[in-house]
């Protein structure tokens, strides 16, 4: 049996969710279960849950192996067989830390054209004036229009003495 | 006729200018990401979801039915133009209304559509606000074991019907429990998987976690496995328009399709795959023109599409009457309806009223709106796909980071939503589908409260879960659906071989449901 490099990651995927459900199995007995606990305890569900998370995810394992690997999704935009484009994803993942980061000692306007900016220019977006003057527009827009009519709480940050 | 009395206090919810406003402006925002590829109704929804924080509830779910049937809409102009089954349920209309496009009639296909959704998801409409009171009543005397029952239906068939296999479908299905179980346990006060962070105590929020799934899911898979080349759709010049012998051959079948859709959508089985490849099989079989079956036929649009929209309309019933979600679409509704402390069921009809018929009547509203909208403007909604991806893209992840913070105003969400976007490229990635981990998220929690209401009204004995009538054919339904869907791929498979669409068909049937 060989077992290709797709088939690899995929064998690992599936093996993570045996774990994740033998971890839930063991897990449920640290569960803190009161002594007057009722018929169906805290216990119960996660025992429930861990085997049936047990059982389908070897049954996948087993499907693997076998070299049945599923497709992956199919789009118009993605093709799934292609490598994965490791600095795209690591400039992806960035702009959305940058934001969790900065969001609230910077305040939601500079977080969010920030990210926007970061995610654009990773999807492909030509780097050019046109990127900046969209993300600075859309973080003001949104930031104008959730607070002021839809009432939402957004962080100001540093600009709250101008906004 | 409770029905009938119940549709005209919707109506008068409804039709206020401003509750008109929000139904056209649901039905434009519905088809608009209808369009886009990769993103459909359940997406729109959980993303518009902070927008209608302070609104009343009733502006908000009109809003939410516009969007439902619009996103429908336009998931079939982008099928027919691009080939690109956005979700299992048009795989058919993607099948033959490309090809028709490729053979230049691309109007009559997307005319065909169109008008055939209008039709079916009016009378599955009608046929939801009839049947709904009914099934009300009996919904009322259902005993917690029997809810427990038709849980346990739900995660049955989502588990077996979506995704390439029974495997994978139930790996999803327990992911999405165990995120639904993690947080404090309100009966006994215990923490259970919450690894001694304070924040996770509350749990995950099942807002997050769709939004993360799909938008932040969607935004790393792109970013991970973006095509070099642009995407090619057929243009279309004009309106979308049928002849009269189009018009002859499609109307049987759009009341073929409303026949086979709606009954499906209504019992609680997952999936709008099985129905509309039915239908297919169906109009093949009593078409007059059987040559034409795998190049372009008309009846292999008009019915599978008119069935995917009274399947969609269907799938409301057990929603609105048992509180049960059977697709992605319908678990972001039902939280939808929590965010404003309601919850779906029997009682929800009895009290709000007006909330539940207002809804209907939207849907039948937004359905004229969307006919009026897409017969002449259908080549000005496919000028959305010419919208640069990368702004596209970076604008639905904006929205989205938006969504999870401003959801319980914390950082941690956002933090979260990046963790659980990741799982969701993993999953697209290694093909396990989505929407039976939200509705394991969603109904494990709703599943554990029935189970202990049902056990300590039994005293602790487990054979009352199975004793009542109800629960018997429940679980027997149940061994059923691990059974027929298997027998059901088989044939789907047999007949794809037959008309020479194998290929295609393998390719649409790995696709996970567009949400």
């Amino acid at each position: 049996m060989t077992i290709s490099v797709k088939n690899k990651g995929e064998l690992v995927f599936a093996g993570l969710t045996l774990a994740t459900g033998i971890f839930i199995l063991v897990g449920t007995t640290f569960i803190n279960e009161p002594v007057a606990a009722s018929n169906v305890g805290p216990r119960f569900m996660p025992y429930a849950i861990g085997t049936l998370l047990t059982i389908a995810s070897a049954f996948v394992v087993i499907d693997v192996l076998r070299g049945n690997s599923a497709s992956p999704e199919e789009g118009e935009l993605v093709d799934p067989t292609l490598p994965m484009n490791k600095r795209r994803v690591a400039m992806l993942l960035a702009s959305v830390l940058a934001f969790a980061v900065l969001l609230e000692p910077a305040g939601y306007v500079i977080a969010c054209a920030l990210s926007f900016f970061g995610i654009a220019v990773t999807l492909g977006a030509r780097l050019s004036w046109r990127v900046g003057v969209a993300s600075i527009a859309l973080s003001f827009a949104i930031y104008l229009l959730f607070t002021r009519p839809l009432g939402i709480f957004l962080p100001p940050g540093v600009l709250a003495g101008i906004l | 006729m409770e029905g009938i009395n119940g549709l005209i206090q919707g109506f008068a919810v409804a039709a206020t200018p401003e509750n008109l406003l929000f139904a056209l402006l649901g039905v434009i925002a519905g088809t608009f990401v209808g369009v886009l590829p990769g993103i459909g109704p359940a997406l729109t929804i959980a993303l518009l979801l902070p927008v209608t924080y302070n609104m009343p509830p009733s502006a908000a779910f009109i809003l939410f039915a516009g969007i439902y049937y619009g996103a429908m809409y336009g998931g079939s102009t982008t099928s027919i133009l691009l080939n690109a089954p956005g979700e299992s349920g048009s795989m058919m209309t993607a099948i033959e209304g490309n090809k028709m496009a490729r053979a230049g009639r691309a109007a009559a296909a997307l005319a065909t559509a169109a008008i055939g959704s209008f039709v079916a998801g009016t009378l599955a409409t009608l046929a939801l606000a009839f049947c709904a009171p009914y099934v009300v009543d009996i919904a009322i005397g259902l005993g917690s074991a029997d809810y427990l029952a038709l849980m346990v239906v739900a995660f049955m068939t989502v588990g077996a019907l979506l995704g390439s296999s029974a495997a994978r479908g139930f790996t999803s299905v327990g992911i999405g429990l165990v995120i639904g179980i993690i947080g404090l346990d309100a009966q006994s006060g215990s923490a259970r998987f919450t690894f001694g962070v304070p924040l996770l105590l509350d749990g995950i929020d099942t807002v997050v976690l769709i939004v993360a799934l799909f938008a932040m899911g969607e935004a790393i898979f792109l970013a991970a496995k973006m095509r070099k080349s642009k995407p090619k759709f057929m243009e279309l010049k004009g309106r979308a328009t049928m002849t009269r012998e189009d018009w002859r051959r499609s109307w049987p079948a759009w009341l073929r399709g409303t026949v086979i859709g709606w009954p499906l959508g209504a019992i609680p089985v997952g999936g709008s795959e099985i129905p509309t490849f039915m239908s297919y099989a169906l109009e093949k079989k009593l078409t007059k023109h059987p040559e034409q079956f795998g190049k372009g036929a008309i009846e292999g649009v008009a019915g599978p599409e008119a069935t995917n929209n009274a399947n969609a309309a269907g799938s409301l019933m057990p929603l609105l009457t048992l509180g049960l979600p059977t697709s992605a679409t319908a678990a972001v509704i039902l939280v939808a309806f929590q965010q404003y402390g309601l919850q779906p069921g029997p009682l929800l009809l009895e009290k709000e009223p007006q909330l539940v018929w207002g809804l209907v009547a939207a849907l039948l509203i937004g359905n004229v709106m969307l006919l009026l909208l897409n017969l002449p403007l259908v080549g000005l909604w496919a000028k959305v796909l010419l919208i640069p991806t990368p702004y596209l893209y970076a604008g639905i992840a904006t929205f989205a980071l938006l969504g999870a913070y401003s959801i319980n105003g914390s950082v941690f969400d956002v933090y979260i939503m990046l963790i659980i976007g990741i799982l969701g490229y993993f999953l697209r990635q290694y093909g396990f589908p989505i929407a039976p981990l939200i509705i394991g998220a969603i109904l494990g929690p709703l599943a554990e409260t029935q189970l202990r209401r049902a056990m300590s009204i039994a005293d602790g004995d487990f054979t009352q879960l199975v004793s009542s009538p109800f629960s018997i054919v429940a679980y027997s339904l149940v061994i059923l659906v691990a059974i027929v869907p298997q027998v059901i791929k088989r044939w789907e498979r047999r007949t794809a071989k037959e008309v020479g669409v194998l290929n295609e068909f393998e390719k649409a049937s790995t696709t996970t449901e567009k949400v």
